[in-house]
């Protein structure tokens, strides 16, 4: 583990400096943070943030054509195409989970766009009954989002050709006016948060302050939470079972109804981070800002923000080892998943414990008891 | 220099003066009677015979892997009564989890082939109405909540409800997530019972029974060497390396879970889990020495240590549940969560074992317990006072 760069190490030097030193102005040397936060905030949101919503929002609104064009005519090409939509947008929100702040936090966003495994039987009594609140009731978390098109999409039938015969036939009308309501579910609520996030971005980067509610604090307690939760525990803790006495949870993968793309998703989701951490804009490898040259700043080295890079870029050696589809994986030799989890878990450590204490940064959260 | 000689001065002036008070002394020399070799444990839990283990657990370790499973099975939509209450009760009907390793799935098979069970070890030797009603959550978890998945669960209505925070919980009318409930009922219930009452007791390990070590050969083991070894495996049958688990790994889901979780650094009594080992150790070693009284001793220690883990948690998760239900936004998920694993630990206070050999609760004061965290609505109702209040009650023991 990287060693602590304890701030009340540098209090205690200056301390001790301020008694054998006569004059007292020289306490103030190296121990205020004169860091423009402010910096870090401006390139997050203006080329992270912003950008990435503003794709998003385009994947989205492909995707609700493409689901609207296949309730018009039931075909193939059109099924595919719905398929393809689905993916591509589901990978670009890798990239916009991490963001549980704000508005998305307010309205639930997180939770209504991706909480998996979807639950069949939830989705299956809402069609059955047409009787849901999508955005009201916490307990139709289960039954929207990109996990519930999954299962739509692909875990109705074994293959295309019967998923494409299913909502051919009439009886199944219900299940397709479901798909398009989930879709627009989606729709509206990312138009939302979009929306907020181009309304209060001046706010956002002017709060500058260390306390509970300013920007950087909630944006690195949310980055971190998601790191350990969304990217550790989801993708790989739970399904491999480190939650469940080790009894692997195949179902719990990430897109499990198409497994095979369960790899690349988490894949976008370690750039994601990466990029978020190093300030490396949205798409692109030009960096500004960030987490990184802060802690930097703060150490005046990079021993701490390259050991972090480091477990980044290791998780990501293990996970490129990983067959494609997560469900496999785990069939096959489930302790590959559970070196990704041990990986991202040191990551953990070095950002909850050592990144939070150079940046004096309290921890807004507390850790589930893991049962 | 000055120092040596003075000391030597003193050693020779002692042994003049011992020497003269034996010779004034003129009665018989008492001879003291050789006193038996202080009994030592080995480093780790390692006992042989002629070069070969004579510990041996796997039962216990059966038993604890079939909790696991059925802990598991109360997750599902749409179980059946009587599929739970075989695994229960006959130890047979295990299956894997969906897409689960061929190693496990060899696991399972292996549990349905053991010929153990849990129901017949359940509040053995406990209050006769407890194991009924453990086995009544099965029954109630098959019966009205698996079916129920679907139903947005409310006051008196069994169903799911999702938190804030993001957690699924699939609870009766009450509130209660059986699986919870289940699982930390059976570490009184079972572990703790089968432990403390069963075979760290008397009439396992006291003095009438065999502990002849004459003409067993090697890996061989008396009555009483493998009663004590099946009491330590309640504890730790699931963890990998017997010789590690003074700090223990935790596996499992029942009492070793707990042992490792308050026994940890910062938490509620670290060092807990070395002491309990370390008791563990010296007693079975006092039994392969033939010492009754350091054997007692730490049967003692072992059976009211281990007590400590349920009173610390059943205190922890009635303080979670009340701090949870004070909060401005209550997560209702997480807290009927906590508050049915501080049920299970209240339900299995009946069967800890104080130092006068009685346990800290009764099992009627634990069923007034139960009683008032059921109370009407269950859950859905009660009060963070009361909760408060019945932490204290259980504090005051610790």
């Amino acid at each position: 583990m990287y060693k602590k760069q304890n701030p009340y190490l540098y209090l205690l030097i200056a301390l001790f400096i301020s008694f054998s030193c006569s004059d007292p102005s020289e306490l103030d040397e190296g121990l205020v943070d004169n860091f423009d936060r402010k910096e870090i905030l401006e390139n997050v949101t203006d080329n992270i943030i912003l950008p990435a919503f503003g794709d998003f929002t385009e994947k989205l609104s492909a995707l609700e054509e493409s689901v609207n064009l296949f309730a018009d005519i039931q075909n193939s090409v059109n099924l595919e195409e719905v398929q393809v939509r689905w993916f591509e947008a589901y990978k670009i929100w890798q990239h916009i989970e991490m963001f549980n702040i704000s508005k998305a936090e307010e309205v639930y966003f997180i939770n209504k766009m991706n909480t998996y495994p979807a639950s069949i039987s939830k989705i299956e009594n809402n069609i059955s009954t047409n009787q849901y609140d999508l955005d009201a009731n916490n307990n139709n978390w289960v039954a929207q989002g990109f996990p519930t098109l999954d299962y739509l999409l692909f875990g109705l039938e074994d293959n295309n050709t019967s998923t494409l015969l299913f909502y051919q036939n009439n009886v199944n009308a219900a299940h397709l006016n479901y798909l398009q309501a989930v879709v627009s579910q989606m729709v509206s609520i990312t138009d939302i948060v979009s929306q907020d996030w181009n309304l209060s971005r001046d706010t956002f980067v002017n709060s500058t302050a260390n306390s509970a509610t300013s920007s950087l604090n909630m944006l690195t307690n949310d980055f971190i939470y998601y790191f350990e939760k969304g990217l550790r525990t989801n993708k790989f803790g739970i399904p491999a079972g480190v939650f469940s006495a080790n009894n692997a949870r195949m179902k719990k993968v990430e897109a499990y109804y198409e497994s095979s793309k369960s790899k690349e998703l988490s894949l976008e989701a370690l750039k994601a981070v990466k990029g978020f951490f190093k300030g490396e804009a949205y798409n692109s490898s030009v960096a500004g800002a960030s987490l990184k040259s802060y802690l930097n700043y703060m150490t005046e080295n990079e021993i701490l923000s390259s050991a972090i890079i480091s477990k980044f870029d290791e998780s990501e050696q293990l996970i490129n080892n990983l067959d494609d589809n997560y469900a496999n994986q785990i069939a096959m030799d489930n302790s590959l998943m559970i070196n990704v989890f041990n990986k991202l878990q040191e990551g953990v450590v070095l950002l909850k414990t050592d990144l939070l204490s150079v940046l004096s940064i309290s921890v807004d959260y507390i850790d589930a008891d893991g049962d | 220099m000055k120092f040596y000689q003075k000391l030597i001065k003193l050693f020779m002036v002692s042994i003049i003066m011992m020497a003269n008070l034996s010779c004034d002394n003129d009665t018989d020399p008492i001879i003291p009677e050789p006193e038996a070799p202080e009994v030592v444990a080995p480093a780790t839990y390692v006992f042989q015979r002629s070069g070969e283990s004579t510990v041996s657990y796997t039962g216990q370790s059966s038993r604890l892997n079939m909790s696991a499973s059925l802990f598991n099975k109360l997750n599902d939509e749409n179980v059946s009564a009587a599929t739970l209450l075989e695994m229960f009760n006959e130890g047979t009907g295990f299956t894997a989890e969906d897409g689960a390793s061929a190693e496990d799935e060899a696991a399972i098979e292996a549990l349905n082939g053991s010929g153990k069970k849990l129901g017949n070890k359940t509040a053995a030797y406990g209050d006769a109405s407890v194991q009924p009603k453990i086995a009544g959550f099965l029954t109630e978890y098959a019966e009205d909540v698996s079916p129920n998945f679907v139903v947005d669960a409310e006051a008196g209505v069994a169903g799911s409800h999702t938190g804030a925070g993001g957690r699924t919980v699939r609870i009766n009318g009450k509130g209660m997530e059986l699986n919870q409930v289940f699982a930390k009922s059976l570490i009184g219930a079972l572990v703790m019972d089968q432990a403390a009452y069963g075979y760290l007791s008397a009439t396992k390990i006291g003095d009438d029974v065999d502990n002849d070590a004459s003409g067993l050969g090697a890996g061989e083991y008396t009555k009483m060497e493998h009663h004590w070894d099946e009491g330590l495996g309640y504890v730790y049958g699931q963890e990998d390396d017997i010789t590690m688990a003074a700090t223990p790994q935790g596996n499992g889901v029942l009492f070793n879970k707990y042992l490792k979780k308050v026994s940890a650094d910062g938490k509620e009594e670290p060092g807990l889990g070395a002491t309990i080992y370390d008791a563990f150790k010296l007693g079975r070693a006092a039994i392969v020495a033939g010492d009754a009284t350091v054997r007692d001793e730490q049967a003692e220690i072992v059976k009211t240590k281990m007590s400590r883990v349920i009173l610390h948690k059943a205190a922890y998760y009635l303080r979670g549940a009340a701090t949870a239900r004070e909060a401005a936004s209550v997560d209702y998920a997480d807290f009927f969560h906590g508050l049915s694993e501080g049920y299970g630990f209240v339900l299995s206070l009946q069967f800890t074992y104080d130092a006068s050999g009685t346990s800290y609760f009764s099992h009627a004061e634990v069923a007034a317990m139960l009683s008032a965290l059921e109370a009407g609505n269950g859950f859905w109702d009660i009060t963070s006072d009361e909760l408060n209040a019945m932490a204290a009650q259980i504090e005051a023991k610790i």
